[in-house]
């Protein structure tokens, strides 16, 4: 494991230190958040942080043993879904200070106001039915942010598609988002990668960016008869361009990790 | 110096030394002949002795997970107990579980392909799979101890160990839990030894029926050792060390930024970390400890936590605390030649 991110570091020549972090499918989201408390730290000024994941028949094979694959498209929070798709990917952000990026005159894509990490304590694959671990999280990275339920604009949600994340994840943005005076949009864009397992934090971390950057929210697709909830506003059918001015990411993975992102629009920082 | 540094206030361990809480008391260790696979001839290595983890925590039920994911329940059951820590008393969402591994659960990973060999691809288990990722040990932490906070499983080349309880000490001093126990280890199977075999990377003492030890290659060992980390002014518990700053780096000057970790302080002990890799040598943990702290005392690596690689550190933190050095300033130190290093500041009480 250790030597994805050797490799990396040995290819680009950098000095700092080098971790390889396993949160299962939470790990892409969970290296974003431990890249910012090095920096939070004064450990380091600037890091790469992110997941990547190939396919390969271990894991396809492993999935499979679990019957969680859908041999369709995937149908993430629909009712009718049947499992996920697995998909390949690797997804590297670039974190640093604000200082270091004013200093040197960079363009700064988005700023990381919030995160967290917690864990279900609940079962060895299954996410805990009520949500509750990731409401937590959820909770967490809103108080780090300063914000409030209702000034986020998106959630890029993991939403895998499997019976038993959906239904959990739903409960815990219900749960997360009780005190929200309007549904809060919500999608997932797995349904256009499938699930890139260690990497879908880091993935769909850089798609939530995309989303403040251009105000452009996609749908999730296939998403036809979504899970009831009053709460939740399911972006389905058509892409949504609105302001985004702050946006979360949520990651979910086996042995009960979670892990929770908030971004805002550089322009955020200044409020 | 950070003025709240964690203290170090359980430890406990599965290791070749057996399974313990607390310190590991001094005593000789011989290497025991490997058993549990066919060996092209007498091989040795640092192995944990077959015990049943229900016997240390009552009821534990370990029988379908790997011996890593075994040993850090019962190791973090120790470590708690050792600190004197009842769970029914703190905020289990506040409590963080930091896991440090080389190899993960190569154990069942390695049942996992040959389930495959066997029965094909569409005929792997169910059960073994989730198995194999390399944070279930630190899942199955949490599940059993019911802990709701952070919880990361790291490794690191050469310093996974040293990674960890970095990770820990900033969750704790970023407000991002309360408490942290931090997990370090390996197994060793037959595709870890073959591989080290093969790369002739193996002391002459693995291959001898009376070893002794040699400076030339590592023998492999096995263990989880586990440390409890809390705020030192969060109660007022035995600490057994207050980590004040860490650093570990893949490359550049490590004197200089150790130098900048330590300020103004002076260690008077240097605890020798690092791992079995030939790049990981005695001679440079000693001229960089000369260039820092001259007139230090310097307790040497020892063989059974080399053998752990690259998450031995716990266990050479372990070791040298038992050896009762005075109080005082402590820098633990691991070098790895051009890979790098890691320096951990500690305040011995």
């Amino acid at each position: 494991m250790a030597r994805v991110a050797a490799s990396v570091g040995e290819h680009l020549a950098i000095h700092g230190p080098t971790c390889a972090v396993s949160a299962a499918c939470a790990s892409g989201g969970t290296a974003i958040g431990l890249a910012a408390n090095m920096l939070l730290d004064g450990f380091v000024p600037m890091a790469l942080a992110g997941g990547s994941d190939p396919l390969c028949p271990f894991t396809m094979s492993g999935f499979n043993s679990l019957q969680s694959l859908d041999p369709e498209p995937c149908r993430p929070f629909d009712q009718n879904r049947k499992g996920l798709n697995i998909g390949e990917a690797g997804a590297v952000l670039v974190l640093e200070t604000l200082a270091s990026a004013r200093l040197r005159h960079a363009n700064v894509l988005a700023v990381l106001k919030g995160w967290a990490m917690t864990n279900d304590a609940s079962h060895p694959t299954a996410p805990q039915k009520q949500g509750i671990g990731l409401a937590d999280c959820i909770g967490r990275a809103i108080e780090m942010a300063g914000c409030s339920v209702d000034d986020i604009g998106y959630v890029n949600a993991h939403g895998t598609g499997t019976p038993l994340n959906d239904i959990a994840e739903t409960n815990a943005y219900e749960l997360a988002f009780r005190e929200r005076r309007r549904p809060i949009p919500v999608s997932s864009t797995k349904s256009y990668f499938g699930h890139c397992l260690g990497s879908a934090g880091s993935i769909e971390a850089a798609i939530t960016i995309s989303a403040i950057r251009s105000g452009t929210i996609f749908p999730t697709l296939r998403l036809t008869d979504p899970i009831e909830s009053a709460m939740l506003d399911w972006v389905k059918g058509e892409v949504r361009h609105e302001p985004v001015p702050l946006a979360m990411s949520t990651s979910v993975g086996f042995g009960g990790s979670n892990s929770v992102l908030i971004f805002g629009s550089p322009e955020s920082i200044e409020s | 110096m950070n003025p709240n540094p964690p203290a170090i206030t359980g430890i406990g361990s599965v290791t070749p030394f057996g399974t313990l809480a607390g310190l590991i008391p001094p005593s000789s260790l011989e290497t025991a002949l490997i058993t549990a696979w066919p060996t092209k001839g007498p091989r040795r290595a640092f192995l944990v002795n077959p015990f049943n983890p229900a016997s240390v925590v009552p009821g534990l039920k370990t029988r379908r997970l790997d011996r890593i994911s075994a040993w850090g329940l019962v190791a973090s059951s120790l470590a708690l107990r050792d600190a004197g820590i009842d769970l029914q008393q703190v905020d289990r969402s506040r409590v963080a579980v930091v896991f440090a591994t080389g190899f993960g659960c190569i154990e069942l990973t390695t049942s996992f392909f040959q389930s495959a060999f066997n029965n094909g691809w569409s005929g792997t288990d169910p059960i073994t799979f989730p198995e194999t990722l390399a944070n279930l040990p630190a899942g199955h932490v949490a599940l059993l101890h019911n802990v709701r906070g952070p919880n990361i499983t790291v490794s690191t080349k050469h310093f996974a160990a040293e990674s960890a309880l970095v990770q820990a000490t900033s969750l704790l001093r970023n407000g991002q839990a309360d408490l942290a126990i931090v997990i370090a280890g390996d197994t060793i199977t037959q595709v870890a030894y073959e591989w080290y075999e093969t790369g002739n990377l193996l002391s002459p003492a693995c291959y001898a029926s009376e070893p002794p030890f040699e400076s030339l290659g590592f023998i492999p060992s096995e263990g989880v050792v586990a440390m409890v980390l809390e705020p030192s002014s969060d109660r007022t518990a035995h600490s057994y060390a207050n980590l004040h700053s860490g650093r570990w780096a893949a490359g550049g000057d490590p004197c200089e930024s150790i130098r900048q970790m330590l300020g103004n302080t002076t260690p008077t002990l240097i605890i020798a970390a690092g791992n079995g890799a030939p790049c990981a040598t005695g001679s440079s943990n000693e001229a960089i400890a000369k260039l820092i702290a001259p007139n230090a005392v310097m307790l040497p690596a020892q063989p059974v936590a080399l053998g752990l690689t690259d998450a031995g550190a716990l266990l050479h933190m372990v070791l040298a605390l038992s050896k009762r050095p005075a109080s005082g300033q402590a820098l633990m130190l691991a070098t790895s030649g051009d890979s790098g290093f890691a320096a951990l500041q500690l305040e011995l009480p």
